[in-house]
């Protein structure tokens, strides 16, 4: 008859259940490069204000820069999903959340951007950061992160301070109006790239131990 | 350290190939053949046979489709499958404290 010992058995389980999640954990290249396309977006929109570059070229230069970082931040992460569906070994619903998570607030960035900022003459980006609040801190629950969940309390202290320049008591003080843009891609690097590498080098560890 | 029969346990799930599969399963939603391949550690042909006998306890879903032209088998544990799973395991925990 054969026998086999029971907390062995136990401990191969929790061996195997460990082993695949650490290769299922994310990666976070999406965070690395729509942080680095944003920062760089912002930059070089606050550098069209101040070296005047609009009246050089045209009021819609604004407008085009945007187009462009946005679209070629969703073509990279429409083409990364496809082929990942595609090629993809493994699936977990922590990553089917994640997905949808942040596909519902690029949606609602993307509306701020391009509706509520022409037609309603608002600076989005106080309301962004809030937004991205809400997406890292469930990130940061759902993949067990708390270099994430600590950015999501700098992007909801962001978004009080932007609110604050954008509001009638900052301006008059002589307090530029779009030092907020300059502000919001400096947090990109901090709460949004520097994460994501972080947790990049994480899934890399992970990987490498099974 | 416990010695147990064998025969308190779940017959499909106890082997070694099929309690691996069965635990990479519970960790994800869903994985390829070859992944699962990679993490039991077993050959195509011994994988095969395995999966086959938990897809025909109806412990296993597959979802065998082409990407690229290639072929491509999703397994992902059923309801059946996950409850068998934490029985077996309950039944070991139950044992150890014999």
């Amino acid at each position: 008859m054969e026998s086999i010992n029971a907390q062995d058995e136990l401990a191969f389980i929790k061996k195997v259940i460990q082993d695949s999640r650490r290769v299922a954990v994310y990666n976070g290249i999406d965070y690395i490069v729509w942080g680095i396309l944003v920062a760089l977006g912002m930059f070089l929109s606050v550098a069209l204000i101040w070296f005047k570059l609009e009246h050089k070229f045209g009021s819609w230069t604004q407008l085009v820069l945007w187009i462009l970082v946005m679209g070629g931040g969703w073509i990279f992460s429409l083409v990364r999903h496809y082929r990942n569906n595609a090629t993809e070994r493994v699936h977990t619903m922590s990553g089917t959340i994640l997905s949808m998570l942040w596909l519902a607030c690029g949606i609602t960035i993307m509306t701020f951007i391009f509706v509520g900022a022409p037609f309603e003459q608002v600076n989005p980006t106080p309301a962004i950061a809030a937004v991205l609040g809400i997406g890292f801190l469930v990130s940061g629950v759902l993949l067990d992160f708390v270099y994430f969940k600590l950015a999501a309390i700098g992007w909801w202290l962001g978004s009080l301070l932007m609110f604050y320049l954008n509001s009638p008591w900052a301006r008059p003080k002589g307090l530029n109006f779009h030092i907020d843009m300059l502000l919001f891609g400096t947090m990109m690097i901090l709460f949004q790239v520097v994460p994501g590498i972080i947790l990049y080098r994480r899934w890399r560890e992970e990987v490498g131990k099974v | 350290m416990s010695e147990f029969d064998y025969t308190q346990l779940d017959d499909v799930i106890h082997s070694r190939i099929r309690l691996a599969i069965m635990a990479v399963l519970v960790g994800v939603e869903a994985a390829e053949f070859t992944f699962l391949k990679e993490m039991v550690g077993a050959t195509d042909g011994n994988l095969s046979i395995h999966l086959k006998k938990l897809e025909e306890a109806h412990y296993l879903a597959v979802r065998k489709e082409f990407v690229n032209k290639k072929p491509l088998s999703t397994y992902r544990l059923t309801a059946k499958g996950r409850r068998a799973f934490e029985l077996y395991v309950e039944r070991l925990e139950h044992l150890i404290k014999i």
